[in-house]
């Protein structure tokens, strides 16, 4: 190889090198944002567009640098300490802003600080700490190709070619670095790992430059080097604490606020005495698994529970409530016991637990997309749900709901469908009209749905129920009642004529049924009580009074093409 | 036009006589440098000259007075590139003086306004266009995922091949685009508007038919031989349009370059500005209030709009394109009024398989 070529091949290494690091960066950040608050759609395209904006600063600026070597050193030195950090940061900036927002609105329940979420103006604070480290990347990787195709143009001479190819090698790399991240980085190594690997990676462009080219201030240079190498081997070895350190204190905050002492110094060694979080990533989200003590009647009782990309799925000393009210009122509303069932989701077993106790059920066919909870459910939870995976009445089948509704031609009388909330455009596409269309033609003639989703009422959810210190009301307001019309609207144009929300243990429920016609409001007269436990006897009898709010209108149809549930006021 | 121009004006006392041999030494320099039209030269009695050239840049002229080792130099260039110190430089090495009084004045800002104006319509243009970019590629990425599903990957692997295969329009840029850049410009428009506004509609139509292949040849939809076929076909079109919008931005920044001698990087940095608008507005504003479709037939006839504001501007002959423009922007607005019926038809047809 000619010594031109040599040159060339340096440079292009050099610059898709660059460009991987920088859009991992960038990915690295809206994944930890979206993730960590729970709202891919805001913070993943807020994160992206002002990454795309810092990188039009930087080209914008960047005639302004004469030394390119000094400059991009400076700038890679700059990137990696950003990237070492990146993720830190986040999980710092969101775990002040949890606390302080749980300061305004603390009720002491563990699910309620994920409602409560409402002060704007710290959204606002919120916001403008993460971004401005977001500009920042974008700003210093907008540097790199006005710098690399000056270093090209300085070595190979003015041919239009060495630029063109230096924007084309910047942009193979950042499509290398989009495929990685998605691919291996982040299901192998998670953020923390990622951010080390990727800030080192960068670091070493650095070193090469300063090895090769740099003559004047070495020491200076060198020194910035070895302080970033030395605070990337301490996130690269303290990873486990760092990643322990924010889920507790995201898991745990209720409970460290529950305490009366406040006191800052406290903390770290309060945090300490918190048993470790569990979190294992599976091909499609973050399950956590975590110790959480609950009081009940002034008994401590030991619970566990179960997150899925930290949006709350159960906890084991009350779950029964939420799944015998799943099971068994929608059984009892149906006053006919089902023989053929379809269970969408519900890798957890539990749901399945409660069905089995019916012996007139004779085949469940469940699908499930995660293998991880599957194999959760045959070791960590094989207690709780009664081995009911193991029961030869039940078929599963590793597989995407949506798909298989939309393909299979095998009838039951009726779909259990065990969804996580719609958090994303992902997920609600599990509640579109499109996927309920799919549902309805799944069912035999007075087959009945039922699921679990979100379905305001009129009531006050937090009643003081928490050693009474801090009364939180919830207003019922405009956007309950829009949420509510979205479900609502979207099961009618789904096909659904039936419609019917309860309520059980601030779970809610709906009932749907093809076939129009009215509930029998009086439907636990002739039910079976036996196979429920007296709290959830108590909180059904409820169920006759509560008053949901809504509007039948196609405009609120949730339509994959025309996604209107994701629309909570939070962000 | 830019009417941004430079004149040289030259005063200079020559050390010696002046010689026939200074005189063709001026004229060929100014012959080298500068691009000659017409000449014009007559002497005069007893002495004395005076040559006057058309250039293609304006005009040149020069007056001798031997009797006082005196010339009268005048450059006039109708652009801001040429470089008159050079000129000068040159002359000088021909010619031996003892006094120089040379100064180049600036011409032709009284009809700057326009110009300005112009370029502020070229950054314009690239912030709409390069929003328009972004729109498509979020609306594909959007609608790939109700087909293959998995959002978020989808959303990344859009980014990553959007920007790489932008690299490579921007790569063959030099080698595929005219030097008519209005023209060009226009025609990457009209493809990009069929391309963009089709594509998700596309994206049905496509998993439409993989799924029926399935069924009639028995083949697992998760099989190999659907999936990687599917895959590339869908991604295709997120390259295609990445690739169209990678011309999109080298073109402005030449048509920028008509109308002001400043550096390409702020039609970059608006490009970029566009881009962020497109990514803010899709998922808060856009998407939950339009159909994924009708956002694309929208987007579509913005793109037109521009490739029609661009044709009657530079005032475009060209029967061909105008009669794609006219004809694809009637087909949007038509589209767009029947919209929520065709895009109902779609998605019974192609994504329920006309089963309801």
């Amino acid at each position: 190889m000619d010594k031109r070529s040599l040159i060339k091949a340096e440079l292009f290494l050099i610059t898709s090198l660059l460009a991987f690091c920088s859009i991992v960066y960038e990915l690295l950040l809206s994944n930890t944002l979206a993730i960590v608050t729970q709202n891919y759609i805001w913070w993943q395209s807020f994160t992206i567009g002002i990454y795309i904006g810092g990188l039009g600063l930087g080209a914008y600026f960047s005639d302004r640098f004469k030394d390119t070597y000094k400059n991009i050193i400076s700038v890679e030195l700059l990137l990696s300490f950003f990237g070492a950090i990146c993720v830190l940061y986040v999980y710092l900036f969101h775990g002040i802003y949890k606390y302080i927002d749980s300061l305004f609105f603390y009720t002491g329940d563990f699910y309620s600080t994920f409602y409560l979420q409402n002060v704007f103006l710290l959204k606002i604070v919120f916001f403008i700490a993460i971004q401005v480290l977001t500009l920042s990347i974008g700003t210093l990787s907008g540097f790199e190709i006005p710098l690399m195709m000056k270093m090209a143009v300085e070595r190979l001479g003015e041919s239009e070619e060495g630029e063109h190819y230096i924007l084309g090698v910047n942009y193979l790399g950042t499509l290398i670095g989009t495929i990685c991240f998605a691919y291996f980085l982040l299901p192998k190594l998670d953020v923390v790992k990622t951010s080390v690997f990727v800030a080192l990676l960068n670091l070493l462009v650095c070193l090469y430059f300063l090895v090769r080219y740099v003559k004047k201030n070495r020491a200076l240079y060198s020194s910035f080097t070895v302080a970033i190498a030395l605070l990337i081997s301490v996130v690269g070895f303290n990873e486990s604490s760092i990643t322990q350190g924010y889920l507790k204190f995201f898991y745990y905050l209720p409970k460290i606020l529950a305490k009366d002492n406040l006191d800052f110094t406290d903390l770290v060694r309060r945090i300490e005495g918190f048993k470790p979080i569990e979190r294992t990533k599976s091909l499609y989200q973050y399950v956590d698994i975590f110790n959480y003590p609950m009081t009940e009647d002034g008994i401590v009782k030991d619970s566990t529970i179960l997150t899925l990309d930290t949006n709350f799925q159960f906890n084991t000393a009350t779950e029964f409530y939420y799944h015998q009210a799943f099971a068994h009122i929608s059984i009892a509303l149906n006053k006919k016991i089902p023989k053929r069932i379809l269970m969408l989701g519900g890798g957890d077993g539990l749901l399945l637990r409660e069905l089995l106790k019916y012996p007139e059920i004779e085949f469940i066919k469940q699908i499930e997309l995660d293998q991880k909870m599957i194999d959760l459910a045959n070791s960590r939870f094989a207690e709780l749900n009664k081995h009911s995976m193991q029961d030869p009445r039940v078929h599963t089948e590793i597989n995407d709901g949506f798909y298989y509704a939309r393909t299979t031609n095998e009838k039951f009388d009726a779909v259990f469908i065990d969804f996580p909330y719609p958090n994303s455009y992902d997920l609600s596409r599990l509640y579109s009209v499109e996927f309920y269309s799919y549902v309805r033609k799944l069912l035999n003639p007075n087959g009945f749905v039922v699921l679990d989703s979100p379905f305001y009422n009129k009531v006050d959810y937090n009643k003081d129920r928490y050693q009474g210190r801090v009364v939180f009301t919830q207003v019922f307001n405009d956007v309950q009642v829009k949420s509510n019309s979205v479900v609502a609207s979207t099961f009618y144009y789904a096909g659904f004529k039936s419609f019917f929300p309860y309520r059980v243990s601030d779970e809610s429920f709906i009932f749907l049924k093809e076939e129009p016609g009215m509930i029998d409001f009086n439907f636990m007269d002739g039910a079976d009580l036996s196979k429920l436990q007296p709290q959830t006897i108590r909180e059904m009898k409820e169920i006759k009074n509560q008053q949901f709010p809504y509007r039948i209108a196609f405009k609120f149809v949730n339509s994959i093409f025309k996604p209107t549930l994701i629309r909570k006021n939070e962000f | 036009m830019d009417t941004r121009s430079q004149h040289l004006i030259f005063d200079a006392i020559l050390e010696k006589e002046i010689t026939q041999a200074d005189v063709d030494g001026i004229k060929n320099v100014i012959e080298k440098n500068l691009t000659v039209v017409e000449k014009v030269e007559y002497k005069f009695t007893p002495q004395g000259e005076t040559i006057v050239f058309i250039l293609s840049e304006s005009h040149f002229s020069l007056h001798t007075y031997p009797e006082n080792k005196y010339i009268s130099m005048d450059i006039y260039v109708c652009n801001m590139e040429t470089n008159l110190e050079k000129i000068i430089d040159e002359i000088k090495g021909i010619v031996s003086f003892e006094k120089i009084e040379s100064r180049i004045l600036p011409r032709g800002r009284i009809a700057q306004g326009t110009i300005d104006r112009s370029v502020q319509v070229v950054y314009l243009l690239t912030i709409v266009v390069a929003c328009c970019s972004i729109l498509y590629e979020f609306l594909l990425a959007q609608s790939i995922s109700t087909t293959m599903g998995n959002t978020a990957l989808r959303y990344n692997l859009t980014i990553g091949l959007f920007i790489a295969s932008m690299g490579f329009g921007a790569i063959l840029y030099k080698k595929l685009i005219g030097p008519d850049h209005f023209k060009e410009f226009i025609k990457v428009e009209l493809l990009l508007s069929l391309i963009g506004g089709i594509a998700p509609v596309l994206v049905l139509i496509i998993d439409y038919f993989f799924n029926s292949f399935a069924k009639i040849s028995n083949v697992s939809f998760f099989s190999f031989w659907i999936q990687a076929p599917l895959f590339s076909i869908n991604h295709l079109l997120i390259v295609a349009i990445g690739f169209l919008s990678g011309l999109e931005l080298p073109l402005l920044m030449d048509m920028s370059k008509k109308f002001t001698t400043t550096k390409g990087h702020f039609v970059l940095a608006y490009d970029y500005l566009g881009t962020l608008l497109g990514a803010i507005l899709f998922p808060i504003i856009i998407l939950p209030n339009l159909h994924l479709f009708t956002i694309g037939y929208v987007v579509s006839a913005i793109n037109i709009l521009v490739a029609l504001f661009v044709m009657i501007k530079m005032k475009i002959n060209h029967r061909g394109y105008r009669l794609a423009i006219w004809l694809m922007l009637i087909t949007w607005i038509f589209v767009i009024i029947q919209s929520t019926s065709l895009n109902e038809f779609i998605v019974e047809r192609f994504y329920f398989g006309g089963k309801f």
